[in-house]
């Protein structure tokens, strides 16, 4: 499964293709209105909050992790489709948003959405160059892509050191990074189920908890961590139901085997966070050199 | 080798036995023996059901008990037995009848 979708520096962008590009009319039938599709916080919000309730919370929660404010310009790596950049322009003011996204529906419909003051680049982060420095950088549920099954341990924490750098270099080593991903819990790398890391998420590895703390070393603090992994499991029980709601309202589209095959990575998924077996990290990482470009 | 008709059966009072029946021929269908032979007594993982198998086994077993999306599939893993499994489902499937 991995030959169709060889390595490529940075994370796979047929791979990332083979997942997002399957139709922005699918997801919008099952994600929330935010299109977030990535793990939501239940936290702060009421216990009867709504998927999309926690989203939008999910949001802030990341835009106060970088200190976003007015005059502030923020990097969104994997920015989906475009929900974090809204949080950042309309809730907390920001000047300006980039959206880095490798798949051409996600960007055609930030570009849609013709928010002012937001640009989005299919690009690869490995490939890029901004002209300007940044004031903080977002990247949730894109840290997951960026490293190969085919590669080795050290050549993974190479991949995120990379990232790491770059990150650091965007800002001039001034900001502040926001990072969301899902990690391997119990599980250990290889025991994932076929199913998911080769149908549904093709030419993906999840890192460790270590790699990122041996990748981030020297560059970053990291000032605040979370394990997330019950919130995640919620997300997906509430995705798993949406799409059966939307499939049975006609909403889900004419594709069944597509609809069968979310629908089981949902439940599945649900149960890998549910046990643990893997989590979802939150991490505040501040930067080392200089001083922060915000207090707070 | 087919589970028990549910139209058979009052939804709110499906036991903890019954449910150990339908899984026990569910595997065994699954792993190719009777259900006589498959052991209450052991866990899910024990059979070689992979996660695949566990979604269609939950769904499947959801469908029979009219409660969709109801069963954390965790319900299953994590159960010492397949006997513990029915038992948790079965006080699920109550729960959820008393709240409707």
């Amino acid at each position: 499964m991995t030959t169709a979708f060889p390595v490529e520096q940075g994370g796979s962008a047929a791979a990332i293709r083979h997942h997002y590009d399957v139709g922005n009319d699918f997801y919008a039938a099952w994600l929330d209105p935010t299109m977030a599709y990535s793990c939501a916080m239940w936290e702060g919000v009421p216990d009867d909050a709504s998927l999309e309730e926690a989203q939008h919370r999910k949001l802030r929660y990341h835009a106060a992790s970088i200190g976003a404010g007015p005059g502030m310009r923020v990097l969104d790596v994997g920015c989906g489709w475009g929900a974090q950049m809204r949080t950042l322009i309309e809730t907390f003011g920001v000047a300006a948003c980039v959206g880095l996204t490798l798949s051409d529906e996600q960007a055609a419909h930030v570009r849609s959405l013709a928010m002012p003051d937001v640009s989005v680049a299919v690009t690869n982060w490995h490939d890029y160059r901004p002209q300007v420095p940044f004031d903080g950088i977002v990247s949730v549920g894109a840290f997951e892509h960026f490293a190969h099954p085919d590669q080795s341990p050290d050549e993974r924490r190479a991949v995120y050191r990379r990232f790491f750098t770059s990150c650091h270099d965007w800002t001039g080593g001034r900001g502040r990074l926001s990072l969301q991903t899902i990690a391997y819990g119990t599980m250990e790398p290889g025991q994932a189920n076929p199913f998911i890391t080769g149908d549904i998420f093709p030419a993906a590895e999840l890192p460790t908890l270590e790699d990122i703390v041996v990748a981030s070393k020297g560059l970053f603090r990291i000032v605040r961590l979370r394990d997330d992994a019950p919130d995640y499991a919620r997300t997906c029980e509430a995705w798993a139901q949406r799409l059966r709601r939307a499939e049975a309202a006609g909403e889900a589209g004419a594709d069944s085997a597509l609809i069968e095959r979310y629908y089981r990575y949902l439940r599945l998924s649900a149960a890998g966070f549910a046990m643990r077996r893997i989590v979802l990290l939150r991490l505040r990482l501040d930067p080392i050199g200089k001083p922060s470009r915000r207090a707070g | 080798m087919t589970p028990p008709d549910p139209s058979t059966l009052d939804p709110s009072s499906v036991t903890a036995a019954q449910i150990e029946a339908w899984f026990r021929r569910h595997i065994a269908a699954l792993i190719g023996t009777t259900p006589d032979a498959v052991d209450g007594g052991a866990d899910f993982e024990s059979f070689g059901i992979d996660s695949l198998q566990a979604v269609d086994m939950i769904v499947a077993l959801e469908k029979w008990l009219g409660m969709p999306d109801d069963l954390p599939m965790e319900m299953l893993f994590e159960a010492p037995s397949i006997s513990d499994a029915a038992r948790s489902v079965a006080e699920a499937r109550a729960r959820r009848t008393a709240r409707s």
